[in-house]
């Protein structure tokens, strides 16, 4: 008796495994027989948690792989040579009034989503719908408020946005004010099949119905399987309307937010063809993987990414602010002492010292304001004249990695240099009310992304969050607002320009924000295996927030 | 009784048997060895390197080994073996004191359970049970979510997670003692059980609950090193081994540059060993002299 | 025997709702707001704060704690386990895809340390004093001195990266999801996280086999001249075993703890990764149901090891406890 249970209750737990082993099989075990030979699929990075989380992503959370990029189709994309050429998607034709207020889409007539039921105008609004009241996926919202009527639909004073309207596929889109960046927003924008969400659709819980457990998309791939938390299968999508992708099939192997160093594991082992996301922005990274495995390549994207220092004017919770720092010599004494070579030294390559927050590479740059120099002479004079009594200062930042952490013992000593004593702490639990609500420091490293480089002057728009620590509102509205707006309104590049280095100057003089170094985005491939268009590796890195067309029909495998 | 190789016979305070006895087992040596020799290097840092451990230099990170620096420079530009040398302190310190207030609340809330029984014992030991349950590093990284990353706090938390053990321990040695004579005697004299329980039994438990602290200091030193490791220790800006070692954290640092990460993890591994070793061999000793 | 079995089993109710209470009252002290969780900070120039205080109020989480606990149980009786605050997918959809990993890991793992630790310690006593014994013990040592990290990142430089015998790290190959094809990727993290609990194992079965083997009965089984195997095997080991179960039960949470780690270093899709993954991104709901599964396998696990060994105890096997 005492045997047999025993030999029951090993033999029980050897065989939990396997018990589970079938479970997590069943959904990709009907296709395992078929051809999954090295040549025959692209394997791409399944990134953060949408493979991990047991469910796809809202397209939004997700937009550091290309897998969404794959399934999903928006009205418009941009050419990715010339952005200002626009590249008919999910909307063949398209009408902009004169005033550039109305936009008219005209979706495909034969357009299906994969389930076969058409793809109309009323799912564009019930995406639009979903982008500004849902959550996790308000990549647009910030754009989207230039749409009429959108922000009494976000506060729940109006129970549909009146800006827009859906007559079977016909879209309109009416704004409050003319908006330069409209159609690139579009091209990022992703619309949802409405019929497949509960009529109430509730858009707190967006991200939990079924639907996207095995989303139903329209785009130029078909999710053919999928294996959580592991990988998902997509093959190409037959009935497309555009031309024919040249890889049969892609399989995105998912990595989560703390999976930088195993997918770079994976490149170098050759698992892993594609990687295209923020947690590879640095080039010390992929040059690795390039030197451990030489069939891979990495190219880095000009991009408008920028770290900052944002500085707190207007003081904190626990009262430990430092009055100086609303004095703007004091703030562009920090500026000049601190090391931003050193900085760009941990990114050869890849990232520049900043004078302001436009990458001196962009058209925008003010060219009359010099490269960025470190003067600490300068700097200690500028602390005289602003009677600096020695009180310290305090960081903020919430890149939690080593290099991070020593950077950050890198700006401490520069500051102490000097003469002010500063010490750093890493924001990791809180960011939210670390920085917007107790702002208990003085100033903080952060990132800022947005889609052109003057746009990153938009951290300091009145009505943002980031104002609420940038002190006098009138001064604020008069450096920056009013321009900013127009930056906004405008499409005539001449005036950009002209707005352009109005702003860089301004932020200058007002010696906050403080830029440190604009960072390219990174991608690495498999360049022994992949073949594709060579014009991609000019683009900018807006390919990457999946604002360009891809040109997937150039996309081959190698028969190496 | 002991004999000394001469063969001479003669009588031994039971320390000095003790004693020969640790001496007479070469591994427990080689550990005392071991963690002597860290702790002296450790205390006398500055003696062996001029180097701050915590000054960043960019312009010269990631340098090879050399006699200048003999173990590189990490990624900031920091001797490494200079922030070998300053971070054990921090470890060893963290390491041990966390174990002596472990042990602590361990021989209290052991002691009290064991003596006085009832309601009071059967509850700490649920309540060791419940906190058994939880695996210590979930507990130590919710915590550290809780109070944030600081030396202070990882102290406490290994403390108020790591009681358990000696708790158990002095518990049932307690629970031996009491029918001894002497505790009868203690008791028939009249003298307060808190007096009984803390100056007569308790200093009879100290054996293996030294041992236990040992073992634990180790425990600790490895835990700290894997909490580091995981982004959740000691603040960055401390030097510590497991801080050390996490200057390697990145694949390209890990791949390209071994001696950023291979010698605080022989040190750490090497430390570990000897306060094994050293552990072993004193519960070698006091298991004899139960 | 049953009503052992029962009273064992019956214990275990008050626990798992301590245990509730305790990880529900640990994580509401967590300083995290999700909020910010939910917001990528590059993105939240854009955002207003009246939008910010909009998502908390349709979040729920501004309710008093003692309400957020008890709809919380409640829920989790139902099987509802609520939803991540950073991509809003349902938890059990969460736990289902991670459990059976790390389920499918540590049981591998114990299997195989339990296996090896018994082995090594039961040939460790028989060659006692013999350079075989000297050699695992201090492998032992070894085994127990080395942080686990290290030893796993070394090896996927050497058998990943290196040699390139074994997957660096992940669950499976695209398409082969069977367990014999997903062996190569066991390999590493199954030893690596048995390394410490054979060691411990290993060193508690040499000594509890060393005092059985001095015992008077044991003495006595080998002067009626029974062969020396059967002795050893029969009359000393299987004593010898029952003071090891207690080890084995104790170290049963050490064990689960080591996946945090090993998931974390050979990015393996568990619970471990998970737990950690949610405490950084302060996604608390998710941290408690983890934590709460962890607490839940712990526990079971204990009772079934322990079950084992009361098997294995005459006192208990014949009802006298």
């Amino acid at each position: 008796m005492k045997k047999l249970v025993t030999v029951l209750f090993l033999c029980s737990v050897l065989l939990i495994p396997n018990l589970f082993a079938g479970g997590a099989a069943e959904a990709g075990a009907v296709k395992a027989a078929e051809d999954f030979s090295e040549t025959g699929t692209l394997n791409v990075l399944w990134y953060a948690a949408g493979g991990t989380s047991g469910s796809f992503e809202c397209v939004y959370r997700d937009y550091q792989s290309q897998v969404p990029d794959l399934l999903y189709d928006t009205l418009i994309k941009l050419d990715m040579e010339d952005t200002s050429k626009i590249v008919p998607r999910m909307a063949d034709r398209w009408e902009v009034s004169a005033d550039g207020l109305v936009y008219t889409f005209y979706i495909r007539e034969n357009l299906n989503w994969t389930d076969g039921k058409p793809v109309t105008a009323d799912d564009v609004v019930f995406s639009l719908e979903a982008q500004l009241r849902g959550y996790g996926i308000q990549n647009e919202r910030g754009s989207f408020q230039f749409i009429k009527g959108a922000q009494e639909y976000f506060d729940k004073t109006a129970n549909s946005i009146s800006g827009v309207k859906a007559e079977g596929k016909k879209l309109t889109i009416t704004l409050t004010q003319p908006y330069g960046f409209m159609m690139r927003t579009l091209a990022t924008f992703v619309p949802y099949p409405r019929h497949l969400f509960p009529a109430d659709v509730d858009y707190t819980k967006f991200g939990s119905y079924d639907y996207w457990k095995a989303p139903v998309h329209c785009g130029p791939y078909v999710l053919e399987s999928v294996t959580f938390p592991d990988y998902c299968v997509l093959v190409r999508n037959d009935s497309w309307y555009g031309p024919r992708p040249g890889i049969k099939r892609v399989t995105g192997i998912s990595f989560d937010a703390g999976g930088t160093d195993a997918a770079v594991a994976a490149m170098i082992a050759g698992r892993l063809d594609l990687a295209h996301s923020n947690a590879f922005n640095d080039v010390n990274i992929a040059s690795n993987v390039v030197k451990q495995n030489p069939d891979y390549a990495y190219n880095a994207f000009f991009s408008p990414y920028y770290r900052l220092f944002t500085t707190n004017l207007t003081g904190s919770a626990d009262g430990k602010w430092n009055k100086f720092m609303a004095n703007a010599d004091f703030r562009k004494a920090i500026n000049l002492a601190i090391d931003k070579e050193a900085f760009a030294s941990y990114f050869p390559g890849q990232a520049v010292a900043l004078s302001t927050a436009v990458n001196p590479g962009d058209p925008l740059y003010d060219k009359s304001i010099p490269l960025f120099k470190r003067d600490v002479e300068a700097a200690k004079a500028l602390l005289k004249k602003a009677g600096y009594d020695g009180s310290p200062i305090r960081i903020a930042y919430y890149y939690n990695d080593q290099m991070h952490n020593d950077l950050m013992d890198l700006t401490v000593q520069n500051l102490a240099e000097i003469g002010i004593p500063a010490e750093s702490r890493v924001v990791i639990q809180d960011i939210y009310a670390a920085i917007y609500e107790q702002k208990n420091w003085d100033i903080c490293y952060a990132g800022a992304n947005q889609l052109s480089g003057v746009e990153n002057y938009g951290v300091v728009n009145p009505g943002t969050i980031y104002d609420v620590y940038l002190g006098n509102e009138a001064v604020r509205e008069e450096l920056f607002g009013k321009y900013l707006k127009e930056v906004s309104a405008t499409s005539d590049p001449a005036r950009l320009k002209e707005l352009a280095i109005l702003l860089q100057q301004n932020s200058l003089n007002y010696g906050s924000p403080i830029p440190v170094i604009s960072m390219n985005k990174m991608m690495i491939y498999n360049d022994a295996k992949w073949d594709f268009d060579p014009a991609w590796l000019k683009a900018s890195d807006l390919a990457i927030y999946r604002t360009c067309d891809l040109r997937l029909e150039t996309w081959k495998l190698n028969k190496k | 009784m002991a004999q000394t190789k001469s063969g001479k016979i003669y009588k031994s305070s039971l320390a000095k048997r003790n004693m020969l006895k640790f001496a007479s087992n070469k591994l427990a040596l080689v550990g005392l060895f071991i963690i002597l020799f860290f702790t002296l290097c450790a205390i006398f840092a500055p003696l062996f390197t001029s180097y701050d451990p915590s000054y960043v230099d960019p312009k010269v990170r990631l340098l090879p080994m050399s006699s200048e620096h003999l173990l590189g420079t990490d990624n900031a530009g920091r001797d490494t073996f200079t922030r070998l040398l300053y971070g054990g302190r921090i470890s060893i310190a963290v390491g041990l004191s966390a174990a002596l207030g472990a042990a602590l609340i361990g021989c209290t809330l052991g002691s009290i359970a064991g003596y006085y029984g009832g309601r009071f014992d059967s509850f700490i030991i649920y309540v060791g049970e419940i906190f058994t349950t939880f695996p210590q590093i979930m507990l130590v990284l919710i915590l550290v979510g809780l109070s944030g990353r600081s030396l202070a706090n990882l102290i406490l938390i290994f403390c108020f997670t790591g009681w358990m053990g000696t708790a158990r321990l002095v518990r049932s040695r307690v629970l031996s003692l009491k029918t001894e004579p002497f505790v009868e005697s203690c008791v028939a004299n009249g003298i307060s059980g808190f007096s009984i329980m803390f100056k007569h039994i308790l200093p009879n438990t100290l054996g293996p609950v030294i041992v236990s602290i040992t073992m634990q200091t180790a425990g600790f030193v490895l835990a700290e090193a894997a909490l580091s490791f995981l982004g959740m220790g000691v603040p960055t800006a401390i030097p510590t081994w497991g801080n050390v070692i996490n200057a390697a954290s990145s694949f390209h640092i890990f791949q390209n540059y071994p001696n950023l990460w291979m010698a605080p993890g022989i040190v750490i591994s090497l430390f570990v060993l000897g306060v094994n070793f050293f552990g072993d061999g004193l519960r070698d000793v006091f298991d004899a002299t139960e | 025997m049953l009503k052992y079995f029962f009273r064992r089993l019956l214990s275990f109710i008050p626990k798992i709702l301590i245990i509730t209470i305790l990880i529900f009252i640990g994580l509401e002290f967590v300083p995290g707001d999700p909020i910010s969780y939910l917001i990528p900070p590059e993105q939240m120039a854009f955002m207003t704060e009246e939008t910010i205080a909009n998502m908390r109020e349709n979040l729920g989480l501004n309710d008093p704690a003692y309400i957020r606990y008890f709809k919380w149980l409640g829920n989790i009786l139902k099987g509802d386990m609520g939803y991540s605050l950073i991509n809003g997918v349902k938890i059990s959809d969460i736990i289902w895809t991670r459990l059976p990993a790390t389920i499918e890991l540590t049981a591998l793992g114990f299997a195989v340390a339990t296996i090896l630790g018994l082995l090594f310690g039961f040939i460790s006593a028989l060659k006692r004093n013999t350079p075989i014994d000297y050699s695992l013990t201090a492998l032992g040592m070894v085994g127990v001195s080395i942080p686990e990290f290290f030893f796993g990142l070394s090896a996927i430089v050497v058998f990943g990266l290196t040699f390139r015998w074994l997957p660096p790290g992940g669950r499976m190959t695209p398409g082969q999801p069977g367990f014999f094809q997903r062996i190569p990727y066991l390999v590493m993290p199954v030893l690596v996280i048995g390394i410490s609990y054979t060691a411990t194992l290993m060193r508690y079965t040499r000594g509890s086999m060393l005092d059985t083997m001095n015992k008077d009965y044991v003495k006595a089984a080998r002067s009626k001249g029974l062969s020396e195997t059967r002795v050893n095997l029969v009359h000393s080991f299987r004593n010898a075993i029952i003071p090891v179960m207690i080890i084995i039960v104790n170290r049963i949470p050490i064990l689960i703890a080591g996946t945090v780690v090993i998931e974390s270093v050979f990015n393996y899709p568990g619970m471990g990764k998970l737990i950690l993954e949610s405490i950084s991104g302060s996604d608390m709901p998710v941290v408690m149901i983890a934590t709460f599964f962890i607490a839940l396998a712990v526990l079971i696990a204990s009772f079934l090891v322990d079950l084992l060994s009361a098997l294995l105890d005459p006192r208990i096997r014949f009802g006298k406890m």
